[in-house]
């Protein structure tokens, strides 16, 4: 008898519990149940300097221009092995090939708090859709990473060597790559980690080598087509010149590295 | 003999016989040409079959029915090697290998150039294997750096078959022990091999993986009836402007509208109707890792003295006579005669020409 007592109101609190969240996801319906636990930061509206002055970066970053954004949220973290597994687990999807051995990549220790890697444009789109977000653009990925100042790096305008930020080394295996916490010192001035190197990140927008001359000055979303999507930030195997958040790195949608993963933006 | 140059010559063995015929009567012109470069090799002056007529494509092995499974592209695309015609080339170099991640890598570091797209893919980015994940843009960044550029079409197709016209560099049939290409479900996990691997598969050059490996970017804008155009004949660098590929279909999604840039050679997980020596594929110039594997070989102009101004003229004198066109023939071989005019075989030539044409 206690027992079933017990079962009420364990179902009783459950579907209640469930209840909440219908309410919650109609009251917001852009907004989908809450999957995803990692912490974000506001980025207020405003102006920043996105690009390259002449003689600095590369002709496809240049010029440097102020560019107004709309305020959006973002990832502070880059997406970890255990997000993303819970994400193939739950939605029953195929899990992304296994870098560090044969086997499974669930089955595989000590990578939890290590970004995901191997995961298409697609991939990534889904995870951050499901978790009710979306990919961020690539004027917000940069805003998020240099300020509003234009900074040449997250922390500031000197390189730092690679024992503070994870670039220019080899493959190591499980060492390869950092946990997504990052070092507060290389962090952007909205405390976001790892902008630069660790793992590239893919962003919404197609790549055209013009756009910089082109976007439009307010929220841009990229041109309207093309044949690459942008990658920002650089990897463990970048040199220095690609891990600047004003450089801009590309790739086919279906590209798969063990240097690509991604965050996600609201 | 020379008459024996038709205007239309569409069968494959009457081909290699004037090849090396051609290859005869041009010896290498080894005065006051520049030492082969490290790392390269000279491909001399002189005719070579390009392409490959449709109908002996049919018969080998079902290439069409191979190539219309895997990828979704014109009907054009089935015959774009055909016909088979001679094609002549000034001397060139060519790179022996494929250009490396090391190599690659030096370039990066000294221009501040962009990583390529599988840069951080642990078994790709292995020093001695070749760069994987370049576009054209890249591929012909990387040639002008090194005081190089892109082969054309053409110079990387006499450069994978050599004067004899071969399917594959090695020869005639398929070894699976002299390319990396995807052999089926062979439960090993396929990548790029060191640029100077399958030494038994180099060409008659002496060029390394030239089938298989990588894909390989040339100079040319893709057209699939390029080949179709009977006038040009000498030192061929492709059409104007490539086609618009507007083929529906899976492969079009991704890679969209607009002009093409040819690709050659196969990659190491291309199908082994990708890997002879006369396939073209195509792809966006701007396209550095749509599905494909794509690496760079270079090539380098010889600088040529007057004696091979020369030679370049009286092939032009060759050619046009083979196409009847004796006036023509008669002032190109008066250039070639009023550089070197103590040439005998010029000589006989010219008299050969009155003789044909009544001049």
């Amino acid at each position: 008898m206690n027992k079933f007592i017990l079962l009420a109101i364990l179902t009783f609190s459950l579907v209640s519990g469930l209840n909440n969240l219908k309410v919650e996801a109609l009251s917001e319906p852009s907004k989908k149940i809450k999957r995803d636990s990692v912490e974000m930061v506001v980025v207020q509206a405003d102006k920043f300097l996105m690009g390259s002055k002449r003689d600095e970066g590369r002709a496809d970053e240049r010029p440097q221009r102020n560019i107004f954004l709309n305020a959006y949220s973002i990832d502070i973290h880059e997406v970890s092995n255990q997000r993303y597994l819970k994400f193939i687990q739950e939605t029953e999807r195929k899990e992304p090939p296994n870098s560090y051995s044969d086997g499974l990549l669930s089955k595989e220790s000590g990578i939890k708090n290590l970004p995901v890697v191997q995961v298409t444009w697609y991939d990534a789109v889904d995870y951050c859709r499901w978790t009710g977000k979306r990919l961020p653009t690539e004027a917000e990925w940069e805003k998020a990473a240099r300020g509003k100042h234009g900074n040449t790096y997250p922390w500031g305008s000197e390189l730092m060597s690679n024992k503070s930020v994870n670039f220019d080394k080899d493959w190591e295996g499980i060492k390869t790559l950092w946990p997504v916490d990052g070092y507060p010192e290389s962090s952007s001035v909205y405390g976001i980690k790892n902008m630069s190197g660790n793992v590239r990140e893919w962003v919404s927008d197609w790549y055209a080598p013009d756009y910089y001359q082109n976007a439009p000055i307010k929220n841009p979303l990229g041109p309207q087509t093309g044949i690459l999507k942008v990658i920002k930030g650089g990897s463990w195997h970048s040199f220095k010149s690609d891990i600047r958040p004003a450089s801009r790195g590309k790739g086919g949608f279906a590209l798969k590295t063990d240097g690509i993963g991604f965050r996600c933006a609201k | 003999m020379n008459y024996q140059i038709k205007k239309n010559i569409d069968s494959f063995p009457k081909l290699v016989l004037v090849a090396f015929f051609i290859g005869i009567i041009m010896p290498f012109p080894a005065k006051g040409q520049s030492p082969t470069p490290e790392n390269m090799v000279l491909v001399n002056a002189g005719g070579f079959i390009r392409g490959m007529d449709a109908d002996r494509g049919k018969t080998n092995s079902d290439k069409n029915q191979v190539l219309k499974e895997k990828l979704p592209v014109s009907k054009n695309t089935f015959e774009d090697e055909s016909p088979a015609r001679m094609i002549y080339l000034s001397s060139y170099f060519i790179d022996k290998y494929e250009v490396s991640n090391t190599q690659y890598k030096e370039f990066m570091r000294s221009t501040d150039h962009a990583a390529p797209a599988y840069w951080d893919h642990r078994h790709l980015n292995i020093p001695q294997n070749p760069v994987t994940g370049v576009n054209w843009f890249d591929a012909n960044g990387y040639c002008r750096w090194n005081k190089k550029r892109l082969p054309t079409e053409a110079e990387w197709e006499k450069a994978a078959r050599g004067p004899a016209g071969l399917t594959y560099p090695w020869g005639n049939t398929l070894d699976i022990k002299k390319a990396n290409f995807s052999k089926g479900n062979t439960g090993k996990k396929v990548v790029t091999t060191p640029t100077d691997s399958y030494p038994d598969g180099k060409s008659y050059y002496g060029a390394y993986n030239m089938a298989g490996n990588v894909f390989e970017w040339v100079q040319d804008w893709y057209d699939p009836d390029y080949y179709k155009d009977m006038q040009n004949v000498r030192n061929v660098k492709g059409p104007q402007l490539g086609l618009k590929m507007g083929v529906p279909g899976k492969y079009e999604e991704k890679i969209k509208y607009g002009q093409k840039k040819v690709i050659r050679g196969g990659s190491w997980f291309a199908p082994a109707e990708s890997i002879t020596t006369t396939h073209r594929f195509w792809n966006d110039p701007m396209n550095n890792s749509y599905g494909v594997g794509l690496g760079i070989r270079c090539a380098r102009d010889i600088k040529e003295n007057s004696g091979m101004i020369a030679r370049t003229y009286y092939m032009d004198a060759l050619v046009e006579m083979g196409a009847e066109k004796f006036k023509k023939a008669y002032t190109s071989i008066n250039k070639a005669l009023s550089t070197n005019p103590d040439n005998t075989e010029y000589k006989n030539l010219k008299k050969i020409i009155k003789r044909r044409g009544d001049l």
